[in-house]
């Protein structure tokens, strides 16, 4: 099984280092045996499903490898949910047990009985992950033991993971990303540099522990980059593997990044939690000379497909670390996991459309489902950008949902005059309150003089747009 | 019924705040501006306008017979400050 991989390891390198502990192998393995044995009293047995509701740290680190050798499957539950839905996840996760930490001492994790309401159906699963509830219900992710041996090797390999090698983990514990930065790494013999949760946000925390740990391997969401951009981290020449992945390219902070990062290969990483990562790209001054970062090649054993078999489409692939499928699957008339006739392997649908250029390099050029939710209300952002495009004075315009703190999600449009004619954002929101819902109306509209970026076919590169547009919004 | 008229400091306040929160692309909104119907507010930011009204001029919002439907504008909704004043 996958963290066999990590328990036999018992050398004096530093497996995991957080704001409070730094353990040596040997430290975790004695760590996750006290774990193990506090966990089998609580009452965890083989096969049960076991929820992980603590915050991520060296301690609920070992927790997972303790259920993991007890032969449980591993729910890493997400963080910060409303009691209402994370009632709902449990039950649909068919978890036995939540492990909690003590709140008068993080360190002390037990196992608590959950009311199970659903079983797992026949859940051989080493972990459970679960998609982020962006868009609707988040759904539960089964991944194989085999599935997570393949990535770890995987990345070990693309990466350089190996013994001694420091790997910053700045995501929390329940991403995706941490089978990169956190197990991939344990189970290949390097150091996992944990950001401790309550210092995530704060780039001055953050720069202590690249200046204090010096990791080697930084993976990263755009959003980290934009906060150490704005604070004044001097440069990690120690650091060989920036990679980006979970949204756009943050193009911008290229200049910024190449100073602060001058020994990196800088990677652009693509894929989602139902199959792991599935694209690789090293950006190159090129990319960033045309304004327009690749997603790249599948990786080694993916297989990627374009529905329709044209250069641009929605984008099917296939990977050696995929899941095998939701956890308690409603039927559905358009099921994201299905064959193709002319191959043996299950595909998953992206919902992202791609485009591929003639030197077989992968763009993500949009999503496929332009439905979003605004106050509870379906609403098609297409529809509102035809409502836009209608009035006299724009040309085009493209219409996105950002994730709002108060609202939920408040729509943004960015619009291109239409002869020089600099719209009156007052009387733009009016016509569109006469044509649509009230919460179809955008609340912030961004007019763009000039143009509006493209992608290689001239429409509208909408990724690109949300991220120039929303830098300002999200911190 | 007394009619009090609102003073140039609230209708100020209240302008701002509301380009600010809803409209921070325009500069200034007309005083006699549909919000609602112009795509300015809708019943939702109506709901965090009144608690803000609340908080910054002293009024106990929640206990005042309100037709919300009936603060369309910059100029309605001065007035309702001006006429709830304590």
């Amino acid at each position: 099984m996958w963290q066999t991989a990590i328990s036999a390891r018992r050398e004096p390198a530093k497996a995991v280092v957080d704001g409070a502990h730094t353990w040596s192998y040997a430290e975790l393995a004695q760590r996750v045996a006290a774990h193990r044995s506090g966990l089998e009293r609580d009452g965890v047995r083989p096969g049960q499903t076991v929820a992980l509701l603590a915050d991520k740290s060296a301690h609920s680190v070992a927790a997972t490898l303790a259920l993991a050798e007890i032969g449980a499957t591993v729910f890493l539950a997400p963080r910060g949910l409303g009691p209402e839905l994370l009632a709902d996840l449990l039950s649909r996760s068919g978890a036995d047990y939540a492990v909690q930490a003590r709140t008068s001492d993080p360190d002390v994790l037990s196992a608590v009985p959950v009311g199970r309401s659903q079983r797992a159906a026949d859940c051989r699963a080493a972990l459970l992950l679960s998609t982020s509830g962006s868009t609707g219900v988040p759904k539960l992710v089964p991944l194989l033991s085999s599935a997570v041996e393949r990535f770890a090797a995987w990345a070990a390999e693309a990466f350089g993971i190996g013994p001694g090698v420091r790997v910053l983990s700045y995501a929390p514990l329940n991403f995706d990303l941490s089978l990169l930065d956190v197990w991939a790494t344990l189970m290949y013999g390097g150091t996992t540099v944990l950001v401790p949760p309550q210092d995530a946000a704060r780039a001055e925390r953050v720069a202590g522990i690249l200046v204090a740990r010096r990791p080697e391997i930084v993976q990263a969401v755009p959003l980290l980059l934009r906060l150490l951009a704005a604070h004044d981290v001097p440069p990690q020449p120690q650091v060989r593997h920036l990679v980006l992945t979970g949204e756009a390219f943050p193009v911008e902070h290229w200049p910024w990044l190449r100073r602060t990062f001058p020994s990196a290969d800088v990677w652009n990483l693509y894929g989602c939690t139902e199959t792991n990562d599935s694209f690789r790209h090293r950006v190159t001054q090129a990319d960033i000379d045309a304004r327009r970062v690749p997603i790249g090649r599948p990786l080694p054993g993916v297989v990627a497909r374009i529905d329709g078999g044209g250069a641009e489409g929605e984008l099917l692939v296939s990977t050696p670390f995929q899941t095998p499928g939701y956890l308690h699957q409603l039927p559905d008339d358009n099921p994201p996991f299905f064959r193709l006739p002319d191959s043996d392997r299950v595909f998953y649908r992206t919902g992202d459309i791609v485009h591929r250029t003639d030197d077989g390099a992968y763009h993500l050029v949009d999503r496929i489902s332009r439905i979003v939710k605004v106050n509870g209300v379906r609403t098609s952002l297409a529809e509102v950008e035809s409502v836009l495009a209608d009035h006299p004075d724009v040309a085009e315009a493209v219409v996105f949902a950002v994730p709002d703190s108060v609202a939920g999600t408040v729509l943004h449009a960015a619009v291109l005059p239409r002869d020089q004619r600099r719209p009156d954002t007052l009387a733009l929101r009016g016509h569109c309150r006469r044509r649509l819902a009230a919460s179809a109306v955008p609340s912030r509209y961004h007019v763009l003089p000039h143009d509006l970026p493209r992608t290689p076919t001239g429409k509208p590169d909408r990724v690109r747009i949300q991220a120039l547009l929303t830098e300002g919004a999200v911190l | 019924m007394t009619t009090v008229t609102p003073g140039a400091a609230v209708t100020a306040a209240v302008h701002d705040h509301i380009v600010a929160t809803y409209a921070p692309d325009t500069e200034a909104i007309p005083h006699d501006f549909d919000l609602l119907d112009g795509g300015v507010l809708d019943s939702l930011a109506l709901v965090s306008l009144l608690a803000w009204i609340g908080r910054r001029f002293g009024l106990p919002v929640e206990d005042l017979d309100l037709d919300p439907r009936r603060l369309h504008s910059i100029a309605d909704i001065a007035d309702f400050i001006a006429a709830n004043q304590p």
